[in-house]
């Protein structure tokens, strides 16, 4: 292959098939990079391009596979320092490891019991839930692990209650202002000085401008991203979830909703529909109803969408039960970026009211760390307490 | 500067350059293009900054963001005591308003700030825009301007042009998401913990006195610590903190007792030292090489003495 028209294809495939955001600009710095470093050397060169076709530690860790297949063959050579870069700080608990709990909210629940790292069974790690059948159970154990096994329709968006779910979500929106927005208003100790009002001021003073009036950036509404597990072994309890994400998506442009099982589907859309009360969502196809790839599917989120969603204005509702059957240092990754990016994340968990919940399921024993909330999401009732407890966890931060 | 010659030159300066980093500098240098560096807090992204106006013989000019910077803070602003100061004592010299305006309009009023100062050097800086992630996303977007094509205009003076392009770094520690367009106007580092045998090397480059077992000793539990869910994990800032504490009391070797006394120099969270004593068990095989050489146990009080070592015969 001729070696510009090499680095020319390998933006493409950068751009096409790896979700990078590079075009020419960066094939003509590749090249001058290629003519600095030299040819000869591959390990130099990666190094080189990596250096130019990156722009996050995400990117970082997907170029050096990316940039192998291309240049060397599908099997690329060897790349012992690929995974030390970004394992390091969440690596995964060694199984037994004790650790002493660091979140405030965590020492209000019981102690996790010892298990492996393996996920342990439905029934072992739902010690809340109600015994199941063994028909219900075995239908849930096999959605954990197919997407298709147990594939089901949302439930439609419940009219009864909407009213109280919309007043529970104006005051959501109302006390959640973490927000700065670049309109000034008047504030006693802000940070600029309001010039026309300091004159006007100065009539009472001979037009001296003793007391001087200042501004500050005002306040606004948080944004809001909720992520829902649409999977088997939360579906049947994510009703009034989908309620409050069509009435928060009904009184606030800054709010977009996604939902998961083992893949990731954005439903803002479908969910800003004023007429879709009393309806169910359209097919979600394999976001709908299957196993749960929890970390892969946050993840997903995060690359596709954190650069435009997430922001120190950003908070993050997950609605799920942690129960991931997906590589859990991934779940880690992803709730890593989520708590570096966002101003909180909350965890909304359909079980999380019960007075016998403990947080147990493997991957909420990963997230857990990373929650600046742990909250009930299951019933309506819920919802109505929201409010008081997203503003407090975003504003403590 | 090729990349051996670099690597030579920032090891002069006691800064350890592994390849990815000497590799972004090269090609930042080469290419004239602004070097983004992330990673976690007390890796040597600011150092680094530092220590390459060392290397280049150049000003390092510094940039600090925060919360709520603006241009004026940045770029520059006018002189208002001065020109109120020149208006009262022109005042009854005739001249014209024109002239007068044009005066206090002039380059003499003009208060420089770190931008505006890096692009007038006669000699090409090193421009340090340090955490740029507390900067606002208006700012950004100003300072994306600046980088494209090292100008600025003012309106009362016209367009100032860089003489030479400075060598930009600009350092994150990831408390907000940077826009793509900054990102892409960039290259990119990510700077990550040393490896063992890094932090070994760095130790010995920035204190030339430390024993080589302490240092050792140090580099090994660093790396043990990097492993555990700290809120802070302790990065190079904090190990050198620690070596040159642990050579200020004497020590030799680290011992439990001297452990839990210097804590506070790499642990800078309550829940952070909880932690650690909850791992003690994990710790001890780290900790045994410094037992005292009579076998008596490290916990045992000296009594505010310390030790004396010394080789028989």
């Amino acid at each position: 292959m001729e070696f510009t028209g090499g680095v020319g294809a390998f933006t493409a495939v950068l751009r096409e098939e790896h979700g990078f955001g590079v075009g020419h600009a960066a094939t003509r710095d590749a090249l001058r990079a290629a003519e600095i470093v030299g040819v000869g050397d591959g390990a130099r060169l990666r190094r080189a391009l990596r250096v130019v076709y990156c722009a996050t530690p995400d990117e970082v860790a997907r170029f050096d596979p990316a940039f192998d297949a291309f240049f060397f063959g599908a099997q690329g050579i060897a790349q012992p320092n690929l995974t030390s870069r970004h394992t390091r700080p969440g690596r995964p608990r060694t199984p037994g490891e004790d650790e002493p709990s660091r979140s405030p909210r965590s020492r209000d629940q019981r102690p996790e019991p010892e298990t492996g790292s393996e996920p342990a069974p439905v029934a072992q790690t739902l010690p809340f839930a109600d015994e199941p059948s063994a028909a219900q159970t075995w239908q849930t154990l096999r959605a954990r692990y197919s997407a298709l096994a147990a594939r089901s329709a949302p439930p439609p968006i419940a009219r009864d209650g909407l009213d109280a779910m919309f007043s529970h979500v104006e005051r959501l929106i109302a006390r959640v202002r973490i927000a700065r927005s670049r309109r000034r208003t008047p504030h006693r100790h802000g940070d600029r000085i309001d010039l026309r009002r300091t004159l006007r001021a100065g009539v009472e003073t001979a037009g001296e401008p003793i007391n001087l009036r200042r501004t500050a950036r005002a306040l606004r509404s948080a944004r809001f991203v909720l992520l829902i597990d649409g999977s088997r072994s939360t579906s049947d309890s994510a009703g009034p979830m989908l309620q409050f994400a069509y009435a928060l998506l009904q009184r606030t442009r800054r709010a977009q909703a996604f939902v998961f099982s083992t893949a990731l589907r954005d439903v803002t859309a479908m969910l800003r529909e004023p007429d879709r009360a009393g309806h169910a969502l359209d097919d979600l196809g394999e976001a709908w109803g299957g196993g749960t790839r929890i970390g892969d599917n946050l993840l997903a989120f995060v690359q596709r969408y954190g650069a435009r969603l997430l922001s120190r204005d950003t908070v993050v509702l997950v609605f799920s039960d942690g129960l991931d059957v997906g590589n859990l240092d991934r779940l880690d990754r992803a709730m890593r970026e989520l708590r570096a990016r966002s101003a909180a994340i909350l965890w909304l968990h359909p079980h999380a009211g019960s007075p016998r919940f403990v947080p147990s399921a493997g991957g909420l024993r990963v997230a857990h760390r990373y929650l600046t909330g742990l909250h009930a999401g299951g019933e309506p009732e819920d919802f109505r307490r929201l409010a008081a407890r997203v503003a407090r966890d975003a504003t403590s931060r | 500067m090729t990349l051996e010659r670099l690597r030579e030159r920032f090891a002069e300066h006691g800064y350890v350059a592994n390849d990815d980093f000497a590799t972004a500098l090269e090609l930042a240098l080469a290419l004239e293009k602004p070097l983004l560096i992330e990673g976690p807090a007390g890796v040597g992204k600011t150092e680094s900054a530092k220590v390459l106006a060392e290397v280049l013989g150049t000003r390092l000019i510094r940039l600090q963001c925060y919360e709520g910077l603006d241009a004026a803070s940045a770029l520059y602003e006018w002189n208002y005591q001065k020109q109120l100061l020149r208006i009262r004592l022109t005042e009854h010299d005739g001249t014209s308003a024109e002239a007068r305006e044009h005066e206090i309009f002039s380059e003499p009023f003009l208060l420089k700030r770190p931008l505006l100062e890096a692009i007038t050097q006669e000699r090409a800086p090193v421009l340090l825009i340090d955490e740029i992630d507390r900067a606002d996303e208006a700012f950004e977007a100003f300072l994306l301007e600046l980088l494209g094509e090292f100008q600025v205009t003012i309106p009362e003076l016209g367009t100032i042009r860089a003489r030479e392009r400075p060598a930009v770094v600009m350092t994150s520690n990831r408390t907000r998401e940077l826009s793509d367009a900054l990102r892409r106007r960039c290259l990119y580092l990510w700077l990550d913990y040393p490896t063992r045998e890094q932090e070994l090397a760095i130790l010995r480059a920035r204190l030339p006195g430390i024993g080589e077992r302490l240092s050792e000793q140090i580099a090994r539990f660093m790396e043990h610590l990097r492993t555990l869910p700290f809120e802070k994990v302790p990065g190079v800032a904090e190990s050198l903190d620690w070596a040159l504490a642990l050579m200020r009391l004497h020590r030799d070797a680290i011992d439990e007792q001297t452990l839990e006394q210097t804590l506070g120099c790499i642990l800078k969270v309550r829940e952070d030292w909880q932690l650690l004593r909850a791992q003690r068990a994990r710790l001890g095989p780290l900790l045994d090489d410094a037992a005292a050489p009579n076998g008596a146990s490290p916990l045992e009080s000296d009594y505010g003495v310390g030790t004396v070592r010394a080789r028989r015969g």
